[in-house]
């Protein structure tokens, strides 16, 4: 099998590194089995962002990590000095990629042993492949997806595989709407505008340490709650839906705290000219439903 | 003055002990109540015993990832693997040997070759070495907290079993374009193993998967309280209670895992049929029959009626949950605390903090976790901030409940009352009062369980219908 490139790009937020490096050890393990399996990844590079405010990792610690696992990946860190969010650190860590493939994912992500094996299956069997996505265990996203082709509306970038190139084609992240949240849906969104296919491809499955009430409920914390209502009134404006946007700046005006924090922002952009260029005017990508961004499953 | 021999032999105490005493053997009691449990010096907190027969190889990755991805690691796997042939050998080492290098030496194969289901359990527990054995199948899935939780109770619980929060969700097995097995859910959480354990309501049913549970080891090392090998389903159930009986059980409400109903695959409920499965049941409750159970003081205010003020702590009434929709859906917030008072068998539900929660446009009572219900007589009593009294329908469509004239009647899981409110509102008082039936009304299997069944059906349909009006709208 032709061997490729693939760079992994992570933002560091705070993390444990405990959990980080039990990460980097499923990484490394990873690279092993589709080495030992003859799969198209022998060796990656990682590359850490930090956007904390004080440096998680000491240079020495970064050269023991290497040390340990430098027949695997070589790992470079970057401590941004600033709080770059999900789009921006991504976008960043871009600049100096050479990869052909580049592997997104969230720092404290576990891989399956299989995991190179089965993400990269949906780049030599299928045409036009923008992103594969990776099931996420053990709370599995909702989404609708084709069992038969893995095509799906949109991917969450809590762990996926892009072509280098078709990420550097659109532009990379969109950093200018979303700071935290949607840039993922937004580029799996442009993705598709631009003739590509977003495909999901559960045989490859990660661990995504989630924690739930007593009852299953979501906890969001303040932030999450003003950056996902934010998002969405983003979205709705940039894929041109008013009906949508009108909708929610009407439930926001009287809704929460996070909610009308996030009207205010959107009128300040309004009048400032801020707002980008609205795409998807025919609508024929955008998959909204009414609060999400795609039909799901149940 | 006369002596009658051996008169405190029918007292219920003496009879609770000699009961046991036959049936843990009278040293092992001795020793037990001794209260000197010892361990080996490298003892792991937990050993987790896994059934495999080496036969669901996705599934089996999977639960193992799940380990990895422990917070806490202080623990031993033990996969049972079950008459494996060649195949399932290498394909059970083979995923084994591919685990992260921090997990080397954790998790190691033993092999049992006949025997049922049952027979890997005793041999599991009879190899474990943890001061806590948890049973966890080779398809469930665990959050990072599984391990942690049970473990955040061994300080001031040692000794009893330990009981964390589960969800159940279905399951299908399908083939992608190239012909391989995918896994994927198709439902969202159900919430039925999300309640305490309640010792009374177990003597009936059993609520608590496997791995929603961690057992002393001492149960199975001191007290000689095994698997029965005769049962084909179930055996969890009669060993759980023939424990708890004994050690009483530690509650943690931290939901730690998922445990998966499979549609179209292989499972325990497909492999034997429902007369084994009743059969069994009887046998366990017959068993159950033949001990005195010690009752958890948590759970007498349950069992009391005080006839002058007609109250009685019901202990099923704290199963009722309360959220709120601001616009943003009833996921966005927390459950409401919640304050009860009863009066003649009338309950008033009253939302502590309700004013937490601006701009409510709807309001969504859940009576209990899961099973049959009938709410007679439901009234909200909603004010705003400015005393004012707020208007209210009970929306029909979203309450997954029949209407029988003043009665709502739930025989599905999760049932749900769906109040919306007139407007949107910032409340300063919500309360609910209502009757409460743990059944369902004679009457009901007339008539109305025909429009139930209907309304489930017409539910499918309507929202099918809106999911292609969306796509075409679109």
């Amino acid at each position: 099998m032709e061997k490729t490139t693939l760079r992994l790009q992570t933002i560091l937020y705070y993390n444990e590194k405990e959990n980080l490096e039990k990460s980097l050890a499923s990484v490394a393990r990873a690279v092993e089995v589709s080495r030992k399996k003859g799969g198209c990844i022998e060796r990656i590079d990682i590359c850490y962002g930090d956007a904390s405010a004080e440096p998680i990792y000491t240079d020495a610690e970064i050269a023991a990590l290497n040390q340990k696992y430098g027949e695997f990946f070589h790992l470079e860190y970057m401590f941004f000095g600033f709080n770059s969010g999900t789009s921006r650190g991504q976008n960043v860590m871009f600049k100096t990629c050479k990869a052909e493939y580049l592997l997104a994912m969230n720092p404290d992500v576990i891989l399956c042993p299989d995991f190179f094996i089965e993400m990269m299956k949906p780049y030599r069997t299928r045409e036009n492949v923008g992103m594969v996505e990776a099931r996420q265990c053990p709370l599995e996203h909702p989404k609708t997806f084709d069992p038969l082709t893995g095509e799906e509306p949109w991917g969450a970038m809590a762990c996926v595989i892009i072509p280098s190139a078709v990420f550097g084609k659109l532009g990379g992240l969109d950093e200018k709407n979303f700071f935290l949240y949607c840039d993922d849906v937004d580029f799996s969104y442009r993705l598709r505008l631009n003739g590509y296919k977003v495909i999901y491809q559960p045989r490859a499955f990660v661990y995504h340490a989630k924690r739930l009430d007593e009852k299953g409920g979501v906890q969001p914390t303040s932030a999450e709650l003003y950056y996902s209502a934010e998002a969405a009134l983003l979205m709705a404006y940039k894929y041109s839906d008013d009906a949508r946007l009108k909708r929610f700046l009407q439930v926001y005006a009287t809704g929460s705290e996070q909610q009308k924090k996030a009207a205010e922002e959107f009128y300040r952009r309004n009048k400032n000219g801020l707002l980008t260029e609205r795409l998807d005017k025919d609508h024929k990508i955008a998959a909204f439903t009414e609060w999400g961004y795609s039909e799901n499953r149940y | 003055m006369s002596e009658i021999k051996n008169h405190t032999g029918n007292a219920l105490v003496r009879r609770y002990y000699d009961t046991l005493s036959e049936t843990v053997g009278r040293e092992n009691l001795e020793y037990f109540l001794n209260g000197e449990i010892t361990y080996l010096e490298d003892a792991p907190f937990l050993s987790v015993i896994m059934r495999t027969r080496g036969n669901r190889p996705e599934a089996l990755a999977e639960v193992l990832l799940c380990l990895s991805g422990q917070s806490d690691l202080d623990f031993e796997v033990l996969i049972m693997g079950h008459n494996l042939d060649d195949s399932g050998r290498n394909t059970v080492n083979g995923i084994i040997s591919e685990l992260p290098d921090y997990m080397d030496g954790k998790v190691r194969l033993c092999e049992v070759t006949g025997g049922n289901r049952t027979t890997p359990l005793n041999e599991g527990f009879k190899a474990a070495k943890g001061r806590y054995i948890s049973i966890l199948d080779d398809d469930d899935l665990v959050f990072d907290n599984w391990v942690e939780s049970f473990h955040s109770l061994e300080e001031g619980n040692a000794g009893k079993i330990f009981h964390s929060y589960c969800a159940a969700q279905d399951w299908k097995v399908s083939q992608n374009a190239d012909g391989e097995n995918i896994l994927t859910s198709i439902s969202a959480f159900k919430t039925m193993y999300c309640v305490p354990f309640e010792m009374l309501e177990q003597l009936s049913t059993n609520r608590c998967p496997t791995f929603s549970l961690a057992f002393p080891s001492y149960v199975y090392n001191v007290l000689n309280i095994h698997f029965d090998e005769t049962l084909t389903t179930t055996e969890d159930w009669d060993f759980l209670m023939r424990c708890a009986f004994i050690c009483g059980v530690a509650d943690i409400p931290n939901l730690t895992g998922v445990y998966r109903l499979w549609v179209n695959a292989e499972s325990s409920a497909t492999l034997h049929s429902r007369r084994e499965w009743k059969k069994n049941h009887t046998y366990i409750q017959d068993k159950f029959k033949t001990n005195a159970v010690l009752i958890p003081k948590e759970e007498l205010g349950g069992l009391m009626y005080n006839a002058d003020s007609g109250s009685q702590d019901n202990a099923k009434i704290r199963e009722v949950m309360v959220i709120a929709d601001d616009g943003t859906g009833f996921g966005a917030h927390k459950p409401f605390k919640l304050e009860f008072t009863c009066e003649n068998g009338r309950w008033t539900a009253k939302c502590v903090n309700i004013s937490k929660v601006k701009g409510i446009k709807a309001l969504r009572l859940d009576p209990v976790a899961s099973g049959t219900v009938t709410v007679t007589d439901f009234a909200a009593k909603l004010v705003d901030e400015n005393g004012n009294d707020v208007g209210y329908t009970v929306d029909k469509k979203r309450t997954n409940g029949v209407f029988v004239k003043n009665k709502i009647v739930f025989m599905g899981d999760d049932p749900q009352i769906r109040v919306d409110l007139l407007g949107q509102h910032d409340l300063s008082l919500a309360e609910f009062s209502f009757e409460i039936l743990y059944d369902v009304p004679e009457n009901f299997f007339r008539f109305p369980i025909i429009k139930y069944l209907f309304k489930r059906w017409a539910g499918a349909v309507y929202r099918r219908v809106r999911a292609v009006f969306r796509k075409i709208k679109h």
